[in-house]
């Protein structure tokens, strides 16, 4: 009643893939850059 | 005149000292609300395997930014992130990431989305740089097609995370060509300072 | 000099006229924009640095040196002055402005004082050695 080898590899593989692709999705998103407005000097009337 | 880019340009460009280490790459690009001054850039470590790092680099720091890095006199003028962008970086209070955000007319016209920003360097006089203009998907309303476009923007804007306000005037400067863009902000704040 | 033409140069003791070894390597010292040691090959002993305080004459035929005992050890701070990380030859030169010009590709020293004279790219600009501000892992800066 034993699966064959093959199918536990191919589980394997999967699971690998799966977490390989996780963490460089992951990565990416912590890496990548956006634009971000800072509000500390935000004052009015400063003389453009 | 100064040298026009694209805020999608700086991204990722790696931060090397003048002993030749590049010991970061530039991940955000933190502007102030009044002015649209650059004030600093936050980094990522460099390698895949690295992520955010706690400390940020002050525009003030900034020796060269050209093509191919940012060069900075040593790892010692970097900064804490906290010091240098305040609560920006939560996304909490106005600040937060201005990619995605809808850019409104003070007359209540929505012109796009944002999907990148234009960044001037140098021209006035000492080094700085500003945020000139912001690249956009145009609202369908527009009629313009799906061509991102181009919005020249005054000296002074406000802005907050979910909404960029610019004057409805700033419509009648679109343009679809960066070379020509320049030249369209300098048009347009001119337009702007003799209304006042 | 450029350091393709010294390479391999022998260094000759002149206490007994015996080759003690052959010019393999520079090392440069960026922030004094200096050759501060010689690394040699084919060595009698242990040791493979040759000081440049340590040379009598950089002569075209051959480097002297007083005798063969000169020839030591790198101590610590010319062994990570001579690490990869600092090779200049082949690396990538930056300029302040963050403008890449091209590649190291040879360089010119003063035989008399070691001072660098000019870093020679592969595209064949040449950048003054007084304009040298660092050599690291990632890169060669220079002032722009």
């Amino acid at each position: 009643m034993d699966m064959d080898w093959w199918v536990w590899l191919i589980i394997v593989v999967v699971v690998i893939a799966v977490l390989v692709g996780g963490f460089v999705a992951v990565q990416a998103k912590r890496r990548s850059g956006g634009v971000i407005i800072s509000d500390r000097n935000r004052k009015r009337g400063g003389g453009a | 005149m100064s040298t026009l880019i694209r805020a999608s340009a700086l991204a990722k460009l790696p931060v090397v000292t003048f002993a030749g280490e590049d010991i970061a790459q530039l991940k955000d690009i933190v502007y102030a609300a009044n002015g649209g001054q650059i004030g600093a850039f936050t980094l990522a470590g460099r390698g895949i395997f690295a992520g955010p790092l706690k400390t940020s680099l002050p525009w003030a720091a900034v020796v060269g930014l050209g093509p191919d890095a940012v060069i900075i006199e040593s790892e010692e003028v970097l900064q804490p992130t906290s010091d240098v962008i305040g609560s920006a970086g939560d996304g909490a209070t106005g600040g937060g990431d201005i990619l995605k955000s809808e850019v409104l007319t003070d007359t209540g016209t929505s012109l796009g989305r944002v999907v990148d920003v234009i960044i001037g360097i140098g021209g006035g006089g000492r080094d700085q740089a500003d945020v000139v203009g912001y690249e956009i998907e145009p609202a369908e309303s527009l009629g313009r097609g799906k061509q991102h476009l181009l919005i020249p923007l005054p000296d002074t804007l406000a802005a907050s995370g979910e909404h960029l306000m610019v004057p409805a005037s700033a419509s009648d400067y679109l343009t679809d060509d960066l070379s020509a863009f320049g030249t369209a902000v300098d048009a347009f704040r001119s337009q702007l300072a003799g209304g006042r | 000099m450029l350091f393709s033409q010294a390479q391999g140069r022998r260094v000759v003791s002149t206490a007994d006229a015996d080759t003690v070894g052959l010019i393999d390597g520079y090392v440069i010292d960026p922030t004094r924009q200096q050759v501060v040691a010689l690394n040699l090959k084919k060595t009698a002993g242990s040791g493979d640095v040759l000081p440049w305080p340590d040379l009598l004459a950089f002569g075209d035929d051959a480097v002297t040196v007083e005798r063969s005992t000169v020839v030591v050890e790198a101590d610590e701070r010319i062994a990570e002055l001579s690490g990869k990380h600092h090779t200049i030859l082949r690396k990538q030169v930056l300029t302040t402005s963050g403008q890449q010009i091209g590649k190291v590709q040879d360089v010119d020293f003063d035989p008399a004082d070691g001072r660098i004279l000019t870093l020679i790219l592969d595209n064949q600009v040449q950048v003054a050695g007084t304009n040298l501000l660092g050599v690291g892992s990632y890169a060669v800066v220079v002032r722009s």
